[in-house]
């Protein structure tokens, strides 16, 4: 096994278009929860120029008025209307509708173990969730760096300091580990692009990138840029045009981003714009929770759980861990706790998560939240899938 | 009127080489229709000149005299008194220098100095007060300059003037389209091949001394020609009486009055008023122009709308499309206001003088037409090969050359279906008979055609959809959530609701009252409401919940009005309370309200706007809308000024959500258009939702997915990514009617006969654009119609239907008659060609050839052409216009059914032949058969989908009758001895009626069986 490398892991900013097309996809799904908490929807966007091809599956006793919270969440990202103008941007739908029988039938709360039986999944999928000790939310490295990066960014335009950035930029951060374990950051890219050119030059951006964005973000943290750090602001220069009018995006193309920037695995599917009934959405969520708690418990500084879904079967028909020799325990005897202490029935997730009832819940919506905030990891969203409560049960 | 310059114009001689003939350039002639006439009586009353014709639209002279008598120079000398100097051409100045004035001087010689004499033009000119529309270049003057060499002014011409002139200049009318006259029509019967083959034939016949043959075909020549011009003449009285539709009313100035007159009324210096969707009723120059967009189509093709100017002048040189400050007749105004003084009129005006340019409006060809056309020479050019080839070999085989002349040019006539375009005339014209009895115009032939072969019908949701008539049916604060049914408020627990004891609903209803433009009548109330279907609703429920609509507008005085624009989604009105403050009224879309607000209005009280509460308001507004309401959002406030341009502060109020109501069977006619393979696509400027209800609720989309693409902004999409998203698209939500021509165009881009309803203003270019326009008598404007190619006179979109069913069985019935002819006189050929090549002599002799083309072949055919629509016809898919009326399949089954009537006529006459020997006996039973056989032929060709046994298809009378006739004339060739000596035909016994019987009907009835052969093959898989 490698214990010397260096490992990097990329991530966006909320104005990207991949980006926004997941918040979109995401915002739609928790218009519809937020309606109707049984509703069945698949959203899917691509974005290009000025045209927004929004494809959605539903079967739902709401009433959604789909273009229009596809423009809110495109306005939200702050491109200026000359660049990309949300209101007025053509927004093609394809609505497929389904039988609103086909609606979830009851509240997973309500339904008896045999009843969660019952409740099988639509998907064949194996998904994993993904742990490690490399920072406090228990996810690797670089990619956490990556999203705060990213988030630090959006956050420095939208609260004005940096007024001038585009919504849309990308960031990378390498990380060198030794022995396994993080060392030092190597380097850190950002491509930066600014809404109009002439505000500042390259090596002004540079400076207040570094001051007022970078710095603060690792006050607190034990592994920080150093003087061998190299920092590249830009390093083929500024684009002129950044957001949807200078590439397009798609639902689901962020995904190494929206979990462990390929740090650990991922099957690949897309996260975004599926409702909770999706196990290929809610199991990731559910193995990483598994996970977690794995690593919470002391059990192993490293840990990935495999949950292996079958159609027709409510409960994975594989489940597997592996802790790469991190682990204090054998991983058989890991996976065998796992099975007694968590239900990973497709029903009993929906229903410890309370993955119907979230986007009421937060009034400006929940899955929406989860492409900028961060699927997985997040510091700043309570997710029900972060906790570490079953820790206690597995020692 | 003053016409500057004119004295100086000069006279030249374009033309003098033929002796007694002179063409002179007059310039002062140019466009001046009254003198004209004056001026060729005084050019008469020279005594040795002959004729004198004048054409004021080129200024030319042409005087025609005794050139025994006189030379040219007498003649110069006795019209120089008269017309004055005249010069020689030197190189002929090109035409279009005729309308720069200050150009010709140098191209002109004088010949002698001004004299006395030579003033007399003018002095004509006084004396007749001359009808002179002065070829002054209007465009390049200012708007001032126009008007006071008009002699007008901004208020008009005084009524006493325009009397004046209308008597010199005459009425303001375009001279009628020149119709092909009878005679010519009957000359173009006579000036085609078979009747000119029938002449070779007849010299002959002559020749070899058959001079009562020569008259037979000289009458059937005559005959052919009289139903060829009475089917024609007939057709194209319909089909030359399509597309006038001009409006005969105008609006003027005139005494300083704004006054409606009549077209024909309008003379050059009246001040044309300019609104949106009036019809131009003359060339004018603008004298005042707000906004004006003009679509100038009729006149220089341009489909998109032209914007107009009064300021500056133009280029004199510029051409007619980019003159900003005229606005010529024929045209349409489609947006803005304006005034123009008329500067031309009648056959002056620039579309006048292009058709006056063009000699002869023929009727156009569909493209039908010419692939008929296209047929008849190629079929033209088969058979004399055919012919070439029977003469040859009867030649070989020993026959006489001269009979066998006469008989090949015989077979040619009669195998040439000349029916043909007769038939497919016809059909046209009597198709749009029938669809105008449906209450369908047709505008333009073509449009026949193509609504047979309508993929996709675009359908302006208000108005065809949905009544035109807006309800409102709920009201939302953010304490009551408010229903009206039948005029009655009911709050969420379905009780009675006093709308009177809430304030903010009281407010909200006061400000859609004052903020609209509805007439409000007290005495009438609710019923005497007018204005736009919207504000309607909203006065209409205010008024039900107590509002006193008169007293409120008087006590807050309207100030301004700031109408929902490009750049401001919503309406604002200022009103003065009576106190000295300034009311602000709001209504529009419910965000663009929203943000505008920073309170809501709790009760009496005011309370800030929360980040919640918006959000609240707008889920309701989402809720509401996903009701397929179209929802408004509804705010107050005050101000110290009353010039504001853009509110802030504002108070909010409440949604507004109104339904428009569905016209009672339009699913059900969705479901129709599907089922006859036509897609179904809605145009609105809906909110997404709202379009999403309503479509579903028409079940829009049949079978596929409903996609709607919501845009305000059509023309920043790509035109190529445009054409690829929207080729599924069924509901086009949000889209402003100036881009239902982007849609139009993209659609068929993608290879689609697109047909189009539109009924207001705007639409005129989508319409023109559609390959079927269609717009709606009644309620629609002036330009919809003008440019549509189908106008239905019931503003009911159930006649679409109608008119798709008519325009596919028109084109159904062509091909019937089509099939008819052609399997028909194919037989004929065969039958020629084999008997002579198997050396039995002619079965047929020319008279029975002639005769045979006469009975069976255009009227039968002429009455395939009123068939009944097939049952199917709107159960199929679309034709593909691109498909050839005749494939290669029915090419195919054509040489089936000929080669059974030629077998079954062959085996007459070869039993005939085996009993009688070849000669008269044979050659009468073969020509007995052949006729009959054709004439059951034309009942087999009723119909490719059903067989003769069908009971449900409904009758023919025409064909029957024709049918009858035919047999009836047939059984004269027998009856009659002068025709039966004529047609040389022998008397025939029982046993040879029996085998002419059987072999009439087997081929019949095999050709039948064959067909519900096929139809059963093509049921069952």
């Amino acid at each position: 096994m490698k214990t010397d490398f260096l490992f990097t892991s990329e991530s966006v900013t909320d104005g990207h278009p991949d980006r926004l097309c997941d918040s979109i996809s995401d915002a739609v799904v928790d218009r519809f929860l937020q309606k109707d908490p049984y509703s069945r929807i698949v959203a899917e966007c691509a974005l290009s120029k000025n045209v927004l091809f929004l494809a959605a599956r539903f079967s739902t006793n709401a009433n959604v008025d789909i273009p229009e919270v596809a423009r809110t969440v495109m306005s939200e990202a702050g491109y200026r209307p000359q660049d990309f103008d949300a209101a007025n941007c053509s927004v093609l739908t394809s609505l497929i509708t389904m039988d609103p029988d086909q609606r979830a039938q009851a509240d997973e709360k309500d339904l008896s173990p045999a009843e969660l039986d019952q409740l099988t999944v639509h998907s064949q999928v194996s998904v994993f969730g993904y742990a490690c000790t490399q920072t406090p939310e228990l996810m690797p490295l670089p990619i956490c760096l990556a999203n705060r990066l990213a988030a630090g960014l959006a956050k420095a335009r939208k609260q004005r300091p940096l007024g001038f950035l585009s919504p849309d930029c990308t960031v990378q951060v390498g990380v060198g580990y030794q022995g396994g374990v993080p060392a030092r950051i190597v380097g850190i890219t950002i491509i930066a692009g600014s809404v109009a050119p002439k505000i500042v030059d390259a090596a002004e951006l540079r400076v207040r990138l570094l001051t007022e964005v970078i710095e603060p973000l690792f006050v607190e943290d034990p592994i920080r840029p150093d003087d061998s750090t190299e920092i590249h602001i830009n390093p083929h220069g500024v684009f002129p045009k950044s957001g949807p009018g200078s590439h397009s995006g798609m639902t689901g193309r962020k995904t190494a981003a929206d979990t462990y920037g390929a740090y650990a695995r991922h099957n690949g599917s897309a996260l975004s714009g599926k409702d909770p009934s999706r196990i290929d959405r809610v199991g990731v969520y559910m193995a990483r929770y598994a996970a977690k708690n794995v690593v919470a418990a002391g059990l192993a500084d490293e840990c990935e759980v495999q949950l292996s879904y079958a159609i027709g079967h409510a409960a994975p028909v594989s489940l597997q861990v592996q802790t790469f020799g991190t682990g204090g325990v054998a991983d058989t005897v890991i996976a065998e706790r796992l099975r007694q202490c968590f239900d990973f029935r497709l029903g009993a997730i929906i229903r410890d998560f309370n993955l119907r009832h979230l986007p009421s819940q937060h009034k400006p919506g929940f899955y929406q939240q989860l492409p900028i905030q961060g699927h997985l990891g997040s510091s700043s969203l309570k997710l029900p899938w972060e906790m570490t409560d079953r820790a206690g049960q597995l020692t | 009127m003053v016409i500057p310059a004119l004295q100086k114009l000069p006279v030249e001689v374009v033309s003098q080489s033929a002796p007694g003939r002179v063409r002179l350039r007059v310039m002062a002639l140019y466009r001046q229709e009254g003198f004209t006439r004056r001026l060729e009586h005084a050019i008469l009353a020279i005594g040795y000149v002959e004729s004198v014709r004048a054409n004021p639209l080129t200024g030319s002279i042409v005087v025609l005299f005794d050139p025994l008598h006189v030379g040219h120079g007498e003649l110069f000398s006795d019209l120089e008194p008269i017309l004055g100097p005249i010069g020689i051409s030197t190189p002929a100045p090109p035409r279009q220098t005729l309308r720069h004035r200050k150009a010709l001087p140098q191209t002109t010689a004088h010949r002698s100095p001004r004299s006395s004499r030579q003033r007399s033009v003018a002095r004509l000119r006084e004396d007749v007060q001359p009808a002179a529309q002065a070829p002054a270049i209007w465009h390049a003057q200012t708007a001032e300059a126009a008007l006071a060499g008009l002699e007008s002014a901004d208020g008009g011409l005084a009524q006493a003037v325009a009397l004046s002139r209308l008597e010199h200049y005459g009425p303001n009318l375009l001279e009628d389209a020149k119709r092909r006259s009878a005679l010519k029509m009957i000359a173009g019967q006579f000036l085609s091949i078979p009747v000119g083959m029938l002449g070779v034939s007849a010299a002959v016949s002559i020749a070899t001394g058959g001079v009562a043959d020569a008259i037979v075909i000289g009458g059937v020549v005559v005959l052919n020609a009289l139903i060829g011009y009475l089917t024609e003449s007939a057709a194209e009285k319909t089909i030359n009486a399509l597309g006038n539709l001009v409006p005969n009313q105008t609006t003027v100035r005139r005494d300083g009055k704004t006054t409606g007159i009549l077209l024909t009324e309008v003379v050059p210096g009246d001040v044309l008023v300019l609104t949106p969707g009036s019809y131009v009723a003359a060339d004018g120059r603008l004298i005042a122009a707000n906004n004006l967009s003009v679509d100038e189509s009729a006149l220089t093709g341009e489909s998109l709308p032209v914007q107009k100017t009064w300021e500056g002048t133009c280029l004199a040189g510029a051409p007619l499309g980019e003159r900003a400050n005229m606005v010529h007749m024929g045209t349409v105004v489609t947006g803005g206001s304006g005034l123009a003084v008329v500067t031309a009129s009648g056959r002056c005006t620039e579309i006048g003088a292009i058709q006056s340019l063009v000699s002869e409006v023929a009727t156009p060809a569909t493209p039908m037409q010419q692939q008929l056309d296209h047929m008849g020479v190629q079929l033209a050019v088969f058979s004399a090969g055919i012919c070439g080839l029977m003469f040859g070999i009867g030649v070989l085989r020993g026959m006489g050359w001269l009979q066998m002349l006469n008989s090949s040019i015989s077979l040619a006539v009669a195998a040439v279906p000349e029916g043909l375009p007769a038939v497919a005339t016809t059909t046209l014209a009597l198709g749009i008979r029938e669809m105008s009895r449906r209450q369908v115009l047709i505008r333009q032939l073509p449009a026949v055609e193509s609504l047979g072969s309508v993929q996709v019908l675009c359908l302006d949701k208000t108005g065809t959809l949905t009544m035109n008539r807006m309800k409102v049916v709920s009201i939302r604060t953010d304490r009551h959530t408010l229903e009206l049914r039948d005029g009655e408020y009911r709050g969420g627990d379905g009780l009675a609701f006093a709308v009177a004891e809430q304030p903010e609903i009281g407010r909200l209803l006061e400000v859609v009252t004052l903020c609209s433009e509805v007439l409000i009548d007290s005495t009438t109330g609710v019923n005497g409401l007018e204005g736009s279907p919207t504000e309607c609703a909203l006065v209409e429920a205010a008024l039900q919940g107590g509002v006193d609509g008169t007293a409120l507008r008087a006590a807050y005085r309207l100030l301004t009005l700031h109408h929902r624009a490009e750049n401001r989604p919503y309406m604002m009105s200022v009103h003065e309370d009576g106190q000295g403050r300034y009311a602000l009224a709001v209504k529009g879309s419910p965000a663009e309200v929203l943000a505008l607000c920073s309170e809501w209005q709790d009760g009496d009280r005011r309370v800030r706007l929360t980040r919640k509460m918006r959000q609240d308001i707008l889920a309701a507004n989402e809720d509401m809308a996903g009701q397929a309401l179209r929802v408004l959002g509804v705010a107050h406030g005050q101000a110290s000024v009353a010039a504001i341009e853009a509110p802030k502060g504002l108070i909010w109020l409440g949604l507004i959500g109104m339904e428009d109501v569905i016209r009672p069977g339009t699913p059900e006619l969705m479901a129709q258009f599907h089922a006859a393979g036509i897609e179904t696509v809605m145009i609105t400027g809906d909110q997404s939702a709202t379009a999403y209800s309503v479509g579903k609720r028409l079940g829009l989309n049949h079978e596929k997915d409903l996609e709607i693409l919501d845009s305000v902004s059509l023309d920043q999409v790509d035109p190529e990514i445009l054409v690829n998203i929207i080729s599924d698209t069924t509901i086009f939500a949000r889209v402003s009617p100036a881009h239902k021509l982007r849609i139009v165009q993209a659609l068929q881009q993608s290879g689609r006969i697109i047909a189009m309803t539109g009924d207001g203003i705007n639409d005129g270019p989508a319409l023109k654009a559609a390959d079927v326009g269609v717009a709606m008598g009644k309620q629609g404007a002036d330009v919809a119609r003008s440019v549509a190619d189908v106008v239905l006179q019931d503003d009911n979109l159930h006649t679409m239907i109608t008119a798709v069913e008519q325009g596919r069985t028109i084109y159904d019935n062509i091909r019937k008659s089509l099939r008819f002819l052609l399997s028909t006189n194919l037989s004929e050929i065969e039958v020629m060609l084999l008997t002579t090549a198997l050396g039995f002599g002619e079965a047929l002799n020319p008279m029975q050839l002639l005769w045979i083309n006469l009975v069976t072949d255009v009227f039968p055919a002429l009455a395939l052409a009123v068939e009944p629509p097939e049952r199917d016809v709107l159960k199929r898919p679309p034709r593909d216009p691109a498909q050839p009326i005749l494939d290669r399949r029915d090419t195919l089954r054509l040489l089936r059914e000929s080669s059974v009537i030629t077998a079954s006529s062959i085996g007459v006459f070869a039993y005939s032949v085996a009993r009688y020997g070849a000669g008269m006996q044979a050659s009468t039973n073969t020509f007995m058969t052949l006729t009959l056989a054709q004439l059951l032929q034309a009942i087999s060709c009723r119909s490719e989908e059903t067989t003769v046994l069908n009971r449900q298809r409904p009758g023919n009378g025409y064909l029957n009758l024709a049918i009858a006739g035919s047999v009836g004339l047939q059984a004269l060739t027998v009856l009659l001895p002068p025709l039966r000596n004529l047609l040389r035909l022998a008397p025939m016994n029982i046993l040879d009626l029996m085998v002419i019987l059987a072999g009439t009907a087997s081929p019949f009835i095999i050709n039948e069986a064959s067909k519900s052969l096929r139809l059963t093959r093509t049921q069952e898989p």
